[in-house]
């Protein structure tokens, strides 16, 4: 663990000491707990430290259902960078690609795995490595052209055009101000 | 304290509020289409390590899944209207909501969005909420009311428990500079140009308008004081009423300009962060009259 880290982590474990210090001290919520059979107190307390626990190490894969809640912690600079979906159909029809939507029950837990993907082979230095962080995107995009195509039989995608985009955060006027980078070409079957 | 006193009749309500809105959630969610990711990219997370690995292929179908939302449903169902034998059929149900939400966040991101309505799920699975406003429910003798109080300050506690974690690690994790720059902003754009649950959103408008911009950057560690100080909620009541319209507003800001709506939230915080049992008691009078003889 990184020594920003162990600091980071000293200094939440803080916070929730003084917390659960001044829960202690609540004499309502106390004798709350105190009413109520072992099994009871048992229960509330595990569910307390599981949160806790997954909170506290970083757990989320591990520590499911209990995860770490933390959104929007680090600080961001500079101008923000996304990436956008385009196709074209069978009919030469230019569409978006809402991943989002089309992905459905998946929704965002699709879309920033996807963008993490991007971002990831898009800075690659190694060949190697890169080829195949490729593939794994390639199939990713091909399941979500598949999900597509499906809810839209009469004209299905044939290429998806992914766009490396930046926002100009100061000079932003309207959307055409938005830098597009073609990123990434797929034809899918 | 917050539910100082609490009637079975208010746990029910809390009891078909939750398991309704995961009624309404899981009908809602065609889960079977999942399976159109292929399997290899999917990876258990938590729990869901527990199952052997040989059955997986077998759990990762259209029809199986097809049943899980079947069986979720009918269970729901027999939860909202509070059916015996309650607390059997609320652990199993929650075991399969579990592994429902475990499933759909194997996919190498772990949202939050339904996560505190599955505590909530948990916790009135354990206790009894179904001794009012259930369909063919047995007579309970003398049960305390303490067993009623409980479950209801234990999912404010969890909620706010859930907010306090959020404030503290963008505190520890950020410091001071994530307030002092632009980050909101940046986040706001970015949310409002990457496709999200809304479409496009309003967050366009934060770019376009300074003033607005200026106010969200004001808005970031005010909202985060509260997030970190949520716990008070269950103690002070001038406290709660504040917090209530700053999260309220928060959260219309983020499903507005970030198109982030927490909308399971939303409902927990109006059933366990106000003072429900008032309320209830003016529509349920025999909620007053539970009360007393509990």
């Amino acid at each position: 663990m990184q020594h920003s880290e162990w600091l980071r982590l000293i200094f939440e474990a803080c916070i929730y000491l003084g917390l659960l210090l001044f829960l202690a001290q609540q004499k309502s919520l106390m004798s709350t707990l105190k009413a109520l059979s072992l099994p009871y107190q048992i229960f509330l307390a595990v569910l307390v430290i599981a949160m806790l626990g997954a909170q506290l190490i970083d757990g989320g894969k591990r520590t499911f259902p209990f995860v770490v809640w933390a959104m929007y912690t680090r600080p961001a600079y500079g101008d923000p960078q996304y990436y956008d979906y385009s196709a074209m159909s069978q009919n030469g029809r230019e569409v978006q690609l809402d991943v989002f939507r089309v992905s459905r029950t998946l929704s965002s837990r699709l879309m920033f795995p996807l963008r993490d993907m991007a971002r990831e082979f898009d800075r690659a230095r190694e060949e190697s490595q890169r080829q195949a962080m490729i593939a794994d995107y390639e199939t990713i995009l091909r399941a979500v052209a598949h999900m597509y195509n499906r809810r839209n039989p009469d004209d299905p995608i044939r290429t998806i055009y992914v766009w490396h985009c930046t926002i100009p955060l100061h000079a932003y006027r309207n959307s055409s101000s938005i830098q597009r980078r073609l990123l990434w070409q797929l034809q899918v079957q | 304290m917050l539910h100082e006193k609490v009637s079975p009749q208010t746990l029910g309500f809390a009891r078909i509020a939750v398991y309704g809105i995961w009624f309404w959630h899981v009908a809602n969610d065609p889960l079977h289409t999942v399976t159109e990711v292929p399997f290899a990219y999917f990876s258990p997370i938590g729990v869901l390590r527990l199952v052997p690995e040989s059955v997986w292929p077998l759990f990762y179908t259209a029809e199986f899944l097809l049943v899980l939302k079947l069986v979720m449903l009918t269970c729901l169902a027999l939860l909202v209207l509070g059916v015996w034998p309650f607390r059997c059929l609320a652990i199993f149900t929650c075991i399969l909501l579990t592994f429902y939400q475990g499933l759909i966040r194997g996919f190498g991101y772990i949202n939050h969005g339904e996560l505190p309505m599955l505590y909530a799920a948990y916790v009135l699975a354990v206790f009894p909420s179904a001794h009012a406003l259930s369909l063919g429910r047995r007579k309970v003798a003398d049960a305390p009311p303490v067993i009623y109080k409980a479950p209801m300050t234990a999912v404010a506690l969890l909620l706010c428990l859930t907010y306090t974690f959020i404030g503290a690690r963008r505190l520890a994790a950020g410091g001071l500079a994530i307030f002092i720059n632009e980050t909101i902003v940046h986040m706001v754009a970015l949310r409002t140009f990457e496709r999200g649950s809304s479409g496009p959103g309003y967050g366009r408008l934060v770019l376009a308008y300074p003033w607005l911009a200026f106010t969200l950057q004001i808005g970031f560690p005010v909202v985060t004081g509260f997030e970190l100080l949520s716990l008070l909620c269950l103690f002070y009541r001038r406290f709660r009423c504040a917090w209530i319209v700053v999260m309220f507003a928060f959260h219309l800001m983020t499903g507005l300009f970030m198109q982030i709506w927490f909308t399971a939230n939303f409902l927990l915080i109006l059933v366990f962060l106000t003072d429900i049992d008032r309320l209830l008691a003016a529509w349920l009078p025999q909620s007053v009259k539970g009360n007393s003889s509990g």
